[in-house]
């Protein structure tokens, strides 16, 4: 091989390559993609996230298929979702259906991977994943640092009331605390069973002030982004934060942006965090692209009417044919 | 070390993130602009970011031969 020598011929070059990627990525739509078996609320979830209006159906499943529904933005931009059912849910897949999948999964800005909070069973989506991130260290570096892993309908996990945090006529939903150390616990498994067999697979970025100087192993950075190659333990943030003290929410952010999230989109509960790990793991451009999309502010709001038909206990006297107390009707300080 | 984050925290870092995109932008457009000495750098730096996802140090998201391979062909006949 011989090099070439004139640099003003090399400089052209990497000019044009690169004159061309800014006007790709300038036209690019802003591309979701979310997988999960039939039932675990993906549709919900991206309605939740972007405010779009995909059809959901609480009996029959709505995708047995690859779907792709393109949303139009007011100034000429577009947003893509491919909503993805599980890999083997419909029978038995061969290569190239999971070379579709992967393609898919390769040009998105964001994927998400949904599993039913209240799911105990792992097999089907481990074995899934495996087959998804395919046999190229690059691309399974790709995909898996791209990859956020959900906890959906965490509303359902327990009967245990959930509190609403009411301030005027909106509020929040909060777990009380049985119900979040169980949603924890129950993140911590699927952390270990999805995330840490990949864990040589995965790349963590997040931005910092500037000043980030840390040179220890795995660690790299530039005057933006500080990245972390593996998966950053909550032990091992701990002990880096304690050298350096400075740096602290660097890496809590680098810590959980592989975390298992647990929401729910009925509820909007979780949702602000969620996104923030999103906003996290976005590729080099997609931000602003990203920005046309979501309105952060109210993500986890839910208006007091709406909380009112979330009530769901009801008394019946049978012998007086008569409701004795309907949980819908009491007062929420939204009524005059 | 978990930390559960709000809609405020959710805010800024879309700020954020959106003003670094811009900032890797701007730099490519200045490399192009001064033709000064660091310009080659910075716009194989801009490229390998565009192309391939983030770039920090050493190593990046898509790993170095992957790289490699994308601009050998610049530097052979």
């Amino acid at each position: 091989m011989q090099k070439e020598t004139h640099p003003v011929n090399v400089l052209q070059r990497v000019r044009k390559i690169v004159a061309r990627q800014v006007e790709v990525e300038t036209a690019k739509p802003f591309v979701v993609s979310v997988m999960g078996t039939t039932g675990t609320g993906k549709s919900s979830l991206i309605n939740a996230l972007f405010g779009t209006d995909l059809r959901t159906d609480p009996v029959r499943p709505c995708t047995k298929d690859v779907q792709t529904v393109r949303v139009d933005g007011s100034d000429g931009s577009h947003l893509l979702f491919h909503d993805l059912p599980g890999i083997g849910e419909a029978g038995t897949v061969d290569e190239s259906y999971i070379a579709q999948y992967r393609t898919r999964l390769l040009e998105s800005d964001v994927v998400l991977w949904a599993i039913h909070a209240d799911s105990r069973s792992v097999t089907f989506d481990q074995h899934a994943l495996d087959r998804v991130l395919g046999d190229s260290p690059a691309e399974r570096v790709a995909l898996m640092s791209r990859l956020t892993f959900l906890l959906t309908k965490a509303d359902l996990l327990t009967p245990a009331p959930w509190i609403f945090s009411k301030s005027g006529g909106v509020g929040m939903f909060a777990a009380m605390p049985a119900t979040a150390e169980l949603l924890a616990e129950k993140e911590r498994y699927f952390q270990d069973a999805f995330i840490l067999p990949h864990a040589a697979d995965l790349v963590s970025s997040t931005h910092h002030d500037g000043t980030f100087d840390v040179s220890e192993s795995g660690l790299a950075f530039d005057q933006h982004l500080v990245s972390h190659r593996g998966l950053l333990t909550s032990e091992a943030a701990e002990a880096l934060s304690a050298r350096h003290p400075r740096h602290r929410d660097v890496f809590q952010r680098l810590h959980d942006n592989h975390r298992v999230i647990s929401c729910s989109a009925r509820l909007r509960f979780n949702l602000a965090n969620l996104m923030f790990v999103i906003v996290n793991k976005l590729g080099p451009g997609a931000a602003v692209r990203f920005q046309k999309f979501t309105s952060p502010q109210g993500l986890n709001t839910v208006s007091v009417e709406t909380a009112r038909r979330f009530c769901n206990l009801v008394v019946f006297d049978q012998a007086r044919g008569k409701v004795l107390f309907d949980m819908a009707d009491q007062e929420l300080g939204d009524r005059r | 070390m978990t930390r559960y984050y709000t809609e405020a925290d959710l805010v800024r870092a879309v700020q954020r993130q959106v003003a670094i995109d811009r900032t890797y932008r701007a730099n490519y457009q200045r490399a192009v602009a001064t033709q000064n000495q660091a310009w080659l750098y910075e716009l194989v730096k801009t490229a390998v970011r565009l192309v391939f996802g983030v770039v920090v140090g050493d190593f990046l998201t898509v790993g170095v031969e992957i790289v490699w391979e994308f601009f050998a062909d610049l530097f052979s006949d």
